[in-house]
């Protein structure tokens, strides 16, 4: 798990350099953070090493982050996330995970392969400030 | 992740996280935080004002806590999340089962409705 906190920085890092505003990169940190666990815990049920790719690219009013893993198919765009609770006694404890994907990312768009998963997350942002708009 | 345990005026239980509430971070205090929040009965101040994230384990490690302190007759409040961390809390519904407080007063007025 010491490999999601390289996570944390690369988006961290992301956001400085793309000029993301801070709730953007939360955003992306939280769906990232939430699918790369889910991989890491569920995708290699039987302890063989595996690959996780996450790529990224931005378009002129979006970004575009892509996941690819060799592992166990999950494709969290079928998963039927349970209602919201009503009460502390019937809450489930677990569980919230793809809720919080799917509330935080904009479209989310799954493919299976004969490799493992490709999911790929998109999320709205303007265009940044150029820095001679910053300046004026 | 940190913890700080300290007792609040009339008998209020708080405990003070810090950090990153992610699997990393919520392994560093999920026992202890279970064994304080679990084995007796209290009302329970978290406060969340220095948690600059939380993952669904995080809101795992909170529910958990909650219905083991509501089965023991005690309650729990989150106290002064920040907007990101609300942000994530809200999404997931939790403010309808766990009291998110912004000041004192209103954590008293839930332990004392409680």
């Amino acid at each position: 798990m010491e490999q999601l906190r390289d996570l944390e920085h690369w988006v961290a890092q992301l956001g400085a350099e793309q000029l993301l505003s801070p709730v953007l990169v939360h955003h992306i940190d939280l769906c990232l953070t939430e699918l790369v666990s889910n991989v890491i815990h569920y995708g290699y049920p039987d302890g063989k090493p595996g690959t996780l790719r996450i790529r990224f690219r931005r378009e002129p009013e979006r970004i575009v982050i892509c996941i690819e893993d060799d592992g166990t198919p999950f494709d969290p765009t079928a998963y039927v996330p349970a209602g919201l609770p009503t009460s502390l006694a019937d809450a489930d404890t677990g569980g919230r995970g793809i809720r919080l994907v799917r509330h935080f990312a904009d479209e989310l768009y799954h493919l299976a392969s004969a490799a493992g998963n490709q999911l790929t997350l998109v999320f709205r942002s303007p265009r940044p400030a150029r820095a001679a708009d910053r300046g004026a | 992740m940190e913890m700080a345990v300290h007792e609040l005026e009339s008998g209020i239980l708080g405990i003070d996280l810090s950090g990153r509430m992610d699997i990393v971070g919520t392994q560093q205090i999920d026992l202890k935080f279970s064994v304080l929040t679990s084995t007796r009965r209290a009302q329970i101040l978290v406060d969340l004002s220095n948690v600059t994230f939380i993952a669904s384990i995080g809101i795992r490690t909170l529910i958990v806590s909650a219905k083991a302190q509501k089965l023991r007759g005690g309650s729990m409040v989150l106290y002064k999340p920040n907007d990101q961390v609300e942000e994530v809390l809200r999404a997931t519904g939790i403010q309808a089962i766990i009291p998110i407080a912004h000041d004192l007063d209103a954590a008293r007025g839930v332990f004392g409705a409680a």
